[in-house]
Protein backbone atom coordinates (compact mmCIF):
# COMPACT_ATOMS: atom_id res chain seq x y z
CA UNK A 1 0.00 0.00 0.00
CA UNK A 2 1.36 3.20 -0.64
CA UNK A 3 2.56 5.44 1.89
CA UNK A 4 2.61 9.27 2.83
CA UNK A 5 5.36 10.91 3.96
CA UNK A 6 4.34 10.52 7.47
CA UNK A 7 3.97 6.90 7.31
CA UNK A 8 8.06 7.15 6.99
CA UNK A 9 10.46 8.65 9.17
CA UNK A 10 9.62 11.36 10.64
CA UNK A 11 11.76 15.05 8.71
CA UNK A 12 12.09 18.37 10.51
CA UNK A 13 12.96 21.57 8.46
CA UNK A 14 16.60 23.06 10.59
CA UNK A 15 17.72 25.59 8.66
CA UNK A 16 16.53 28.63 6.48
CA UNK A 17 17.74 31.13 4.56
CA UNK A 18 16.79 33.94 1.55
CA UNK A 19 17.94 36.34 -0.25
CA UNK A 20 15.70 39.18 -1.01
CA UNK A 21 13.55 38.65 -4.12
CA UNK A 22 13.84 42.05 -6.30
CA UNK A 23 13.76 43.26 -9.63
CA UNK A 24 15.76 41.53 -12.52
CA UNK A 25 19.58 42.90 -11.69
CA UNK A 26 23.25 42.25 -13.37
CA UNK A 27 23.93 40.01 -10.45
CA UNK A 28 24.76 36.61 -11.37
CA UNK A 29 21.83 33.89 -9.92
CA UNK A 30 25.18 32.13 -8.20
CA UNK A 31 25.91 34.77 -6.01
CA UNK A 32 22.49 35.24 -4.49
CA UNK A 33 22.07 31.53 -4.72
CA UNK A 34 25.28 31.37 -2.31
CA UNK A 35 24.05 33.70 -0.30
CA UNK A 36 20.43 32.23 0.77
CA UNK A 37 22.38 28.86 1.03
CA UNK A 38 24.86 30.14 3.75
CA UNK A 39 22.26 31.36 5.02
CA UNK A 40 20.23 28.45 5.64
CA UNK A 41 23.77 26.18 6.88
CA UNK A 42 24.35 29.59 8.88
CA UNK A 43 20.61 29.36 10.78
CA UNK A 44 20.94 24.79 11.04
CA UNK A 45 24.44 25.82 12.43
CA UNK A 46 26.05 22.74 10.18
CA UNK A 47 28.75 22.92 7.53
CA UNK A 48 28.27 22.39 3.87
CA UNK A 49 29.77 18.67 3.72
CA UNK A 50 26.80 17.71 6.11
CA UNK A 51 24.02 18.08 3.00
CA UNK A 52 23.98 14.64 1.16
CA UNK A 53 21.50 15.32 -1.67
CA UNK A 54 20.60 18.48 -3.03
CA UNK A 55 17.75 19.87 -4.83
CA UNK A 56 17.39 22.98 -7.04
CA UNK A 57 13.95 24.57 -7.65
CA UNK A 58 14.34 26.58 -10.64
CA UNK A 59 11.81 27.09 -13.81
CA UNK A 60 14.20 29.72 -15.84
CA UNK A 61 17.98 28.93 -15.39
CA UNK A 62 17.90 26.68 -18.45
CA UNK A 63 20.48 23.41 -18.19
CA UNK A 64 22.87 22.52 -15.22
CA UNK A 65 22.68 25.53 -13.22
CA UNK A 66 23.06 23.23 -9.73
CA UNK A 67 25.91 22.63 -9.94
CA UNK A 68 27.63 25.15 -11.20
CA UNK A 69 26.61 27.22 -8.22
CA UNK A 70 27.28 24.84 -5.37
CA UNK A 71 30.29 23.48 -6.34
CA UNK A 72 31.67 27.07 -5.15
CA UNK A 73 30.80 26.00 -1.48
CA UNK A 74 32.96 22.93 -1.98
CA UNK A 75 32.32 19.75 -4.57
CA UNK A 76 31.34 17.14 -2.06
CA UNK A 77 29.90 14.91 -5.13
CA UNK A 78 26.71 14.93 -3.67
CA UNK A 79 23.92 13.95 -5.86
CA UNK A 80 22.32 17.26 -7.53
CA UNK A 81 18.66 17.35 -9.34
CA UNK A 82 17.31 20.64 -10.97
CA UNK A 83 13.47 20.57 -10.62
CA UNK A 84 11.36 22.25 -13.02
CA UNK A 85 7.59 22.36 -12.27
CA UNK A 86 6.55 25.77 -13.35
CA UNK A 87 5.67 28.36 -10.57
CA UNK A 88 5.84 25.13 -8.53
CA UNK A 89 9.59 23.89 -9.07
CA UNK A 90 10.66 25.38 -5.34
CA UNK A 91 7.86 23.22 -3.68
CA UNK A 92 8.76 20.10 -5.54
CA UNK A 93 12.29 20.37 -4.74
CA UNK A 94 11.22 20.69 -1.13
CA UNK A 95 8.96 17.76 -1.69
CA UNK A 96 12.26 15.48 -3.10
CA UNK A 97 14.28 16.66 -0.68
CA UNK A 98 11.97 15.46 1.99
CA UNK A 99 11.51 12.49 0.36
CA UNK A 100 15.16 11.76 0.71
CA UNK A 101 15.20 12.32 4.22
CA UNK A 102 12.07 10.43 4.72
CA UNK A 103 12.50 7.82 2.88
CA UNK A 104 16.36 6.61 4.60
CA UNK A 105 18.22 7.82 1.80
CA UNK A 106 19.74 10.45 3.59
CA UNK A 107 19.98 12.00 6.60
CA UNK A 108 20.44 15.88 5.78
CA UNK A 109 19.22 16.94 2.24
CA UNK A 110 18.94 20.69 1.12
CA UNK A 111 15.96 22.09 -1.25
CA UNK A 112 16.66 25.35 -3.07
CA UNK A 113 15.52 27.97 -5.31
CA UNK A 114 16.86 30.38 -7.57
CA UNK A 115 16.05 32.34 -10.79
CA UNK A 116 16.38 35.48 -13.23
CA UNK A 117 13.71 36.79 -14.93
CA UNK A 118 14.31 35.08 -18.75
CA UNK A 119 11.19 34.90 -21.63
CA UNK A 120 11.48 30.93 -21.36
CA UNK A 121 7.76 30.36 -22.97
CA UNK A 122 5.95 27.07 -22.26
CA UNK A 123 6.77 23.80 -24.08
CA UNK A 124 4.96 23.38 -27.23
CA UNK A 125 3.10 20.28 -27.42
CA UNK A 126 2.28 20.53 -31.07
CA UNK A 127 -1.34 21.14 -30.54
CA UNK A 128 -2.90 23.43 -33.31
CA UNK A 129 -4.72 25.28 -30.24
CA UNK A 130 -7.57 27.25 -30.05
CA UNK A 131 -9.03 31.00 -30.55
CA UNK A 132 -7.20 32.75 -27.95
CA UNK A 133 -5.12 30.45 -26.98
CA UNK A 134 -1.36 32.32 -26.60
CA UNK A 135 -3.65 35.28 -25.72
CA UNK A 136 -4.72 34.20 -22.29
CA UNK A 137 -1.78 35.08 -20.46
CA UNK A 138 -2.18 34.66 -16.81
CA UNK A 139 -3.59 37.86 -15.97
CA UNK A 140 -6.25 37.58 -18.57
CA UNK A 141 -7.02 33.64 -17.25
CA UNK A 142 -7.55 35.33 -13.34
CA UNK A 143 -8.99 38.96 -14.29
CA UNK A 144 -11.45 36.05 -16.29
CA UNK A 145 -11.95 34.51 -13.38
CA UNK A 146 -12.25 37.21 -10.70
CA UNK A 147 -15.11 38.44 -13.00
CA UNK A 148 -16.80 34.98 -12.99
CA UNK A 149 -16.64 34.92 -8.96
CA UNK A 150 -18.22 38.78 -9.04
CA UNK A 151 -21.32 37.03 -11.19
CA UNK A 152 -21.45 34.35 -9.31
CA UNK A 153 -21.08 35.81 -5.41
CA UNK A 154 -20.80 39.58 -6.14
CA UNK A 155 -17.42 39.85 -4.53
CA UNK A 156 -16.78 43.67 -4.65
CA UNK A 157 -13.80 45.78 -6.10
CA UNK A 158 -12.90 46.89 -2.49
CA UNK A 159 -12.84 42.96 -1.18
CA UNK A 160 -10.79 42.43 -4.03
CA UNK A 161 -8.40 45.05 -3.07
CA UNK A 162 -8.07 44.17 0.25
CA UNK A 163 -6.32 41.24 -0.43
CA UNK A 164 -3.77 43.52 -2.41
CA UNK A 165 -3.64 46.01 0.85
CA UNK A 166 -3.30 43.15 3.56
CA UNK A 167 -0.55 41.47 1.47
CA UNK A 168 1.37 44.95 0.56
CA UNK A 169 0.81 45.22 4.71
CA UNK A 170 2.96 42.13 5.05
CA UNK A 171 5.41 42.44 2.70
CA UNK A 172 6.10 46.18 4.28
CA UNK A 173 7.30 44.51 7.61
CA UNK A 174 9.49 41.42 5.62
CA UNK A 175 12.96 42.27 4.86
CA UNK A 176 13.24 39.28 1.88
CA UNK A 177 9.86 40.97 0.17
CA UNK A 178 10.83 42.51 -3.34
CA UNK A 179 7.84 45.13 -2.71
CA UNK A 180 8.10 46.53 1.13
CA UNK A 181 5.44 49.48 0.50
CA UNK A 182 2.45 49.73 2.50
CA UNK A 183 -0.64 50.56 -0.05
CA UNK A 184 -3.63 51.97 0.31
CA UNK A 185 -7.44 50.86 -0.85
CA UNK A 186 -7.05 53.64 -3.47
CA UNK A 187 -3.88 52.87 -4.98
CA UNK A 188 -4.95 49.29 -5.18
CA UNK A 189 -8.53 49.89 -6.80
CA UNK A 190 -6.50 52.80 -9.27
CA UNK A 191 -6.03 52.67 -13.11
CA UNK A 192 -4.30 51.57 -15.31
CA UNK A 193 -5.78 48.33 -15.29
CA UNK A 194 -3.75 45.38 -17.07
CA UNK A 195 -6.96 43.16 -17.63
CA UNK A 196 -10.70 43.78 -15.85
CA UNK A 197 -10.27 45.50 -12.71
CA UNK A 198 -6.83 44.13 -11.98
CA UNK A 199 -4.10 46.79 -12.02
CA UNK A 200 -0.27 46.05 -11.14
CA UNK A 201 -0.90 46.09 -7.56
CA UNK A 202 -3.21 42.82 -7.78
CA UNK A 203 -0.67 41.16 -9.35
CA UNK A 204 2.59 39.60 -8.53
CA UNK A 205 6.10 41.55 -9.59
CA UNK A 206 8.41 39.64 -11.69
CA UNK A 207 11.39 39.50 -10.37
CA UNK A 208 14.55 37.20 -9.06
CA UNK A 209 16.00 35.62 -5.89
CA UNK A 210 16.86 32.68 -4.06
CA UNK A 211 15.79 30.67 -0.78
CA UNK A 212 17.21 27.42 0.72
CA UNK A 213 15.67 25.20 3.65
CA UNK A 214 17.54 22.43 4.94
CA UNK A 215 15.54 19.02 6.04
CA UNK A 216 16.70 16.62 8.48
CA UNK A 217 16.17 12.83 9.86
CA UNK A 218 16.20 12.78 13.98
CA UNK A 219 19.14 10.26 13.32
CA UNK A 220 21.13 13.50 11.89
CA UNK A 221 19.42 16.20 14.25
CA UNK A 222 20.56 13.78 17.21
CA UNK A 223 24.18 13.29 15.86
CA UNK A 224 24.87 17.25 15.24
CA UNK A 225 22.98 17.96 18.55
CA UNK A 226 20.67 20.20 16.72
CA UNK A 227 17.99 21.78 18.49
CA UNK A 228 14.60 20.20 18.67
CA UNK A 229 12.73 23.99 19.38
CA UNK A 230 13.88 25.58 16.17
CA UNK A 231 12.93 22.14 14.49
CA UNK A 232 9.74 21.88 12.19
CA UNK A 233 8.21 19.00 11.10
CA UNK A 234 7.07 18.61 7.91
CA UNK A 235 3.58 16.91 8.42
CA UNK A 236 2.09 16.19 4.94
CA UNK A 237 3.65 16.67 1.07
CA UNK A 238 0.75 16.60 -1.59
CA UNK A 239 1.59 16.91 -4.98
CA UNK A 240 -1.41 16.20 -7.60
CA UNK A 241 -2.13 17.52 -11.13
CA UNK A 242 -5.40 18.60 -12.99
CA UNK A 243 -7.76 15.97 -14.48
CA UNK A 244 -11.57 16.41 -15.67
CA UNK A 245 -13.62 17.66 -13.09
CA UNK A 246 -17.46 17.87 -13.19
CA UNK A 247 -18.89 20.50 -15.40
CA UNK A 248 -19.35 23.50 -14.01
CA UNK A 249 -16.46 23.00 -11.53
CA UNK A 250 -13.27 25.58 -11.59
CA UNK A 251 -10.39 23.68 -12.29
CA UNK A 252 -8.32 26.27 -10.03
CA UNK A 253 -10.30 25.59 -6.99
CA UNK A 254 -10.52 21.63 -7.50
CA UNK A 255 -7.16 21.26 -8.10
CA UNK A 256 -5.90 23.66 -4.93
CA UNK A 257 -9.09 21.57 -2.88
CA UNK A 258 -8.43 18.02 -3.71
CA UNK A 259 -4.67 19.04 -3.39
CA UNK A 260 -5.01 20.36 0.13
CA UNK A 261 -7.95 17.78 1.75
CA UNK A 262 -5.29 15.09 0.91
CA UNK A 263 -2.62 16.73 2.49
CA UNK A 264 -5.34 17.55 5.46
CA UNK A 265 -5.68 13.69 5.67
CA UNK A 266 -1.48 12.60 5.46
CA UNK A 267 -1.02 15.19 8.60
CA UNK A 268 -4.35 14.52 10.44
CA UNK A 269 -5.94 17.95 10.89
CA UNK A 270 -8.77 19.74 9.71
CA UNK A 271 -8.80 23.70 8.46
CA UNK A 272 -9.36 25.35 11.95
CA UNK A 273 -6.41 23.79 12.77
CA UNK A 274 -4.27 26.13 10.83
CA UNK A 275 -2.19 29.33 12.32
CA UNK A 276 -0.59 30.51 9.19
CA UNK A 277 -1.18 29.66 5.61
CA UNK A 278 1.07 30.86 2.31
CA UNK A 279 -0.62 30.31 -0.60
CA UNK A 280 -0.37 31.08 -4.15
CA UNK A 281 -1.53 34.80 -4.20
CA UNK A 282 -0.12 35.65 -7.76
CA UNK A 283 -3.25 37.57 -8.60
CA UNK A 284 -5.55 38.76 -5.73
CA UNK A 285 -8.21 36.57 -6.96
CA UNK A 286 -6.37 33.51 -6.15
CA UNK A 287 -6.33 34.09 -2.26
CA UNK A 288 -10.39 34.47 -2.05
CA UNK A 289 -10.88 31.02 -4.06
CA UNK A 290 -8.06 28.86 -2.90
CA UNK A 291 -9.04 30.48 0.62
CA UNK A 292 -12.40 28.48 -0.15
CA UNK A 293 -11.13 25.76 -1.69
CA UNK A 294 -8.78 25.30 1.41
CA UNK A 295 -11.83 25.16 3.47
CA UNK A 296 -11.01 28.25 5.70
CA UNK A 297 -13.92 30.05 4.36
CA UNK A 298 -16.79 28.77 3.15
CA UNK A 299 -18.06 29.58 -0.77
CA UNK A 300 -18.55 32.42 -2.07
CA UNK A 301 -17.39 34.16 1.01
CA UNK A 302 -13.64 34.39 0.87
CA UNK A 303 -13.51 38.28 -0.05
CA UNK A 304 -16.28 38.97 3.04
CA UNK A 305 -13.71 37.02 5.83
CA UNK A 306 -10.49 38.30 4.24
CA UNK A 307 -11.94 42.14 3.76
CA UNK A 308 -13.28 41.96 7.57
CA UNK A 309 -9.67 41.18 9.15
CA UNK A 310 -10.40 37.41 9.58
CA UNK A 311 -6.94 36.51 7.70
CA UNK A 312 -4.99 39.32 9.23
CA UNK A 313 -1.77 38.48 11.22
CA UNK A 314 -3.27 38.47 14.71
CA UNK A 315 -6.45 36.90 13.00
CA UNK A 316 -7.62 33.21 13.06
CA UNK A 317 -5.32 32.57 11.06
CA UNK A 318 -2.54 34.54 9.01
CA UNK A 319 -2.87 33.91 5.13
CA UNK A 320 0.48 35.21 3.26
CA UNK A 321 2.31 37.09 6.29
CA UNK A 322 5.44 37.28 4.51
CA UNK A 323 3.39 39.71 1.93
CA UNK A 324 2.46 36.71 0.19
CA UNK A 325 3.59 36.25 -4.17
CA UNK A 326 1.92 39.79 -4.12
CA UNK A 327 3.96 41.52 -2.44
CA UNK A 328 7.36 39.36 -1.51
CA UNK A 329 7.30 38.71 -4.60
CA UNK A 330 7.07 35.27 -7.26
CA UNK A 331 10.46 35.28 -8.63
CA UNK A 332 9.50 31.17 -9.63
CA UNK A 333 12.42 28.58 -8.46
CA UNK A 334 12.58 30.18 -4.91
CA UNK A 335 9.10 30.86 -4.39
CA UNK A 336 7.83 27.39 -2.70
CA UNK A 337 10.89 27.50 -0.98
CA UNK A 338 10.45 30.82 0.60
CA UNK A 339 6.87 29.97 1.57
CA UNK A 340 8.18 27.31 3.73
CA UNK A 341 11.08 29.48 5.18
CA UNK A 342 8.23 31.68 6.43
CA UNK A 343 6.24 29.38 7.61
CA UNK A 344 8.95 27.77 9.52
CA UNK A 345 10.12 31.23 10.73
CA UNK A 346 5.97 31.82 12.09
CA UNK A 347 5.94 28.57 13.93
CA UNK A 348 9.73 28.85 15.54
CA UNK A 349 7.89 32.24 16.55
CA UNK A 350 10.52 34.77 15.05
CA UNK A 351 8.74 36.51 12.60
CA UNK A 352 9.21 39.63 14.31
CA UNK A 353 6.49 42.40 13.76
CA UNK A 354 4.81 39.62 11.36
CA UNK A 355 4.55 37.08 13.91
CA UNK A 356 1.12 35.01 14.29
CA UNK A 357 0.76 35.16 17.41
CA UNK A 358 1.07 31.34 19.00
CA UNK A 359 1.45 29.80 15.77
CA UNK A 360 1.94 25.53 16.04
CA UNK A 361 0.62 24.73 12.40
CA UNK A 362 0.89 26.31 8.89
CA UNK A 363 0.23 25.44 5.02
CA UNK A 364 2.51 25.96 1.84
CA UNK A 365 0.34 26.07 -0.66
CA UNK A 366 1.57 26.72 -4.74
CA UNK A 367 0.08 25.86 -8.41
CA UNK A 368 2.02 25.74 -11.31
CA UNK A 369 0.91 26.35 -15.03
CA UNK A 370 -0.31 22.94 -16.67
CA UNK A 371 -1.61 22.63 -13.68
CA UNK A 372 0.03 21.05 -11.32
CA UNK A 373 -0.76 21.88 -7.09
CA UNK A 374 1.95 21.13 -4.11
CA UNK A 375 0.51 21.21 -0.40
CA UNK A 376 2.56 20.92 2.14
CA UNK A 377 1.74 20.97 6.10
CA UNK A 378 4.47 22.00 8.70
CA UNK A 379 4.12 21.62 12.58
CA UNK A 380 6.01 22.93 15.72
CA UNK A 381 5.71 19.22 17.32
CA UNK B 1 31.54 42.81 -11.87
CA UNK B 2 33.15 40.42 -14.15
CA UNK B 3 37.04 40.79 -13.87
CA UNK B 4 39.41 40.66 -16.92
CA UNK B 5 41.17 37.72 -18.41
CA UNK B 6 44.63 38.72 -18.32
CA UNK B 7 46.85 41.48 -18.11
CA UNK B 8 50.41 42.95 -19.65
CA UNK B 9 52.84 43.98 -16.61
CA UNK B 10 56.69 45.50 -18.17
CA UNK B 11 55.99 43.72 -21.41
CA UNK B 12 55.23 39.98 -19.17
CA UNK B 13 51.58 39.00 -19.97
CA UNK B 14 49.93 37.57 -16.70
CA UNK B 15 46.60 35.47 -16.87
CA UNK B 16 44.56 36.94 -13.70
CA UNK B 17 42.91 33.75 -11.57
CA UNK B 18 42.25 33.27 -7.48
CA UNK B 19 43.85 31.73 -4.88
CA UNK B 20 42.52 30.46 -1.77
CA UNK B 21 44.39 31.45 1.18
CA UNK B 22 42.62 27.97 3.54
CA UNK B 23 43.73 25.59 0.94
CA UNK B 24 45.88 26.95 -1.59
CA UNK B 25 43.96 25.79 -4.35
CA UNK B 26 44.01 27.65 -7.40
CA UNK B 27 41.89 28.88 -10.74
CA UNK B 28 41.16 30.40 -13.62
CA UNK B 29 39.47 32.71 -14.52
CA UNK B 30 38.70 34.76 -11.56
CA UNK B 31 35.88 34.16 -9.27
CA UNK B 32 35.30 35.10 -5.70
CA UNK B 33 32.37 33.24 -5.39
CA UNK B 34 33.71 30.11 -3.06
CA UNK B 35 36.39 27.52 -3.39
CA UNK B 36 35.41 24.25 -5.27
CA UNK B 37 37.78 22.27 -2.88
CA UNK B 38 37.44 23.59 0.48
CA UNK B 39 34.05 26.00 0.63
CA UNK B 40 36.10 29.14 2.00
CA UNK B 41 34.56 32.32 0.84
CA UNK B 42 35.00 36.03 1.10
CA UNK B 43 38.31 37.44 2.75
CA UNK B 44 39.80 33.91 1.97
CA UNK B 45 40.08 34.25 -1.97
CA UNK B 46 42.69 36.43 -2.99
CA UNK B 47 43.48 37.84 -7.07
CA UNK B 48 46.37 35.95 -8.42
CA UNK B 49 48.24 36.53 -10.93
CA UNK B 50 50.08 33.20 -13.38
CA UNK B 51 52.87 33.22 -15.56
CA UNK B 52 51.14 32.35 -19.01
CA UNK B 53 53.71 29.03 -19.45
CA UNK B 54 52.55 25.75 -19.52
CA UNK B 55 52.43 22.21 -20.74
CA UNK B 56 50.06 20.65 -23.26
CA UNK B 57 47.70 18.05 -21.50
CA UNK B 58 45.75 17.91 -24.90
CA UNK B 59 44.86 19.57 -28.29
CA UNK B 60 42.09 19.08 -30.79
CA UNK B 61 41.58 20.51 -34.59
CA UNK B 62 38.19 21.63 -34.99
CA UNK B 63 36.63 22.99 -38.06
CA UNK B 64 33.56 25.52 -37.41
CA UNK B 65 31.77 26.86 -40.87
CA UNK B 66 35.10 28.58 -41.95
CA UNK B 67 37.27 28.92 -39.53
CA UNK B 68 39.92 26.02 -38.28
CA UNK B 69 41.41 26.50 -35.27
CA UNK B 70 43.55 24.14 -32.87
CA UNK B 71 41.47 23.91 -29.14
CA UNK B 72 43.62 22.30 -26.24
CA UNK B 73 43.70 21.92 -22.49
CA UNK B 74 47.32 23.26 -20.89
CA UNK B 75 48.27 23.16 -17.41
CA UNK B 76 49.99 26.33 -16.27
CA UNK B 77 53.26 26.45 -14.95
CA UNK B 78 51.69 28.13 -11.89
CA UNK B 79 49.52 25.36 -11.43
CA UNK B 80 45.14 25.41 -12.80
CA UNK B 81 44.26 23.58 -16.05
CA UNK B 82 42.64 25.89 -18.45
CA UNK B 83 41.17 26.00 -22.60
CA UNK B 84 42.94 27.62 -24.87
CA UNK B 85 43.50 28.24 -28.82
CA UNK B 86 46.93 27.52 -30.10
CA UNK B 87 48.51 29.97 -32.94
CA UNK B 88 51.58 27.92 -33.92
CA UNK B 89 52.85 26.97 -37.29
CA UNK B 90 54.10 23.52 -36.22
CA UNK B 91 51.59 21.50 -34.24
CA UNK B 92 52.59 21.29 -30.38
CA UNK B 93 52.70 17.52 -28.95
CA UNK B 94 51.20 16.29 -25.20
CA UNK B 95 53.96 17.64 -23.35
CA UNK B 96 55.62 20.79 -25.39
CA UNK B 97 55.86 23.95 -23.04
CA UNK B 98 53.18 26.49 -23.96
CA UNK B 99 53.29 30.34 -24.11
CA UNK B 100 50.36 32.80 -24.08
CA UNK B 101 50.80 36.34 -26.11
CA UNK B 102 49.09 39.16 -26.71
CA UNK B 103 47.33 39.22 -30.17
CA UNK B 104 44.10 41.00 -31.53
CA UNK B 105 40.80 38.61 -31.78
CA UNK B 106 37.91 40.54 -33.09
CA UNK B 107 39.02 43.77 -32.68
CA UNK B 108 39.86 43.23 -29.25
CA UNK B 109 42.90 42.35 -27.26
CA UNK B 110 43.15 38.78 -26.91
CA UNK B 111 45.33 35.82 -25.74
CA UNK B 112 46.67 32.62 -28.04
CA UNK B 113 49.37 30.17 -26.95
CA UNK B 114 52.61 29.08 -29.09
CA UNK B 115 55.12 26.26 -28.41
CA UNK B 116 58.17 27.62 -27.14
CA UNK B 117 61.33 26.31 -28.42
CA UNK B 118 64.10 25.10 -25.88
Amino acid sequence: MAKTIRDMRPVYVIGIGLDRYQRYSERSYIEFGLIAIRAALADAGIPWPEIESFYLGTAMMGMAPGRAMIKHLGATGIPITQVENASASGSTSFRQACLDVASGLTDISMAAGVDKPALIPQADGGSPGDLIGKMLAPVHHFALLADQYREQYGVTPEQLAAVAVKNHCNGSKNPFAQRQKVRTLEEVKAPPYLSGPLNRLHCCPIGEGAAAVIVASEDAMERLKLSAERSIRVMASASRSERLYEPGENWDVALTRETTEQAYREAGITADQLDVVELHDAFTIEEIIYTEAMGLSEKGKGGRDIAAGDFDIGGRCALSPSGGLLSMGHPIGPTGVGQIAEVVRQLRGEAGNRQQPGAKTGLAHMVGVGAVCLVHILQRT
Amino acid sequence: MKKPLFKTDNGTLLLLGTECKSCRHRWFPALSFGCERCGAYGEELIDKEFRGTGRLLSRVEVAEGTSNFTLAMIRLDDGPVLGCIIEDPDTPSAGDLLEAFGTTIDGKPGIRFRRVDG
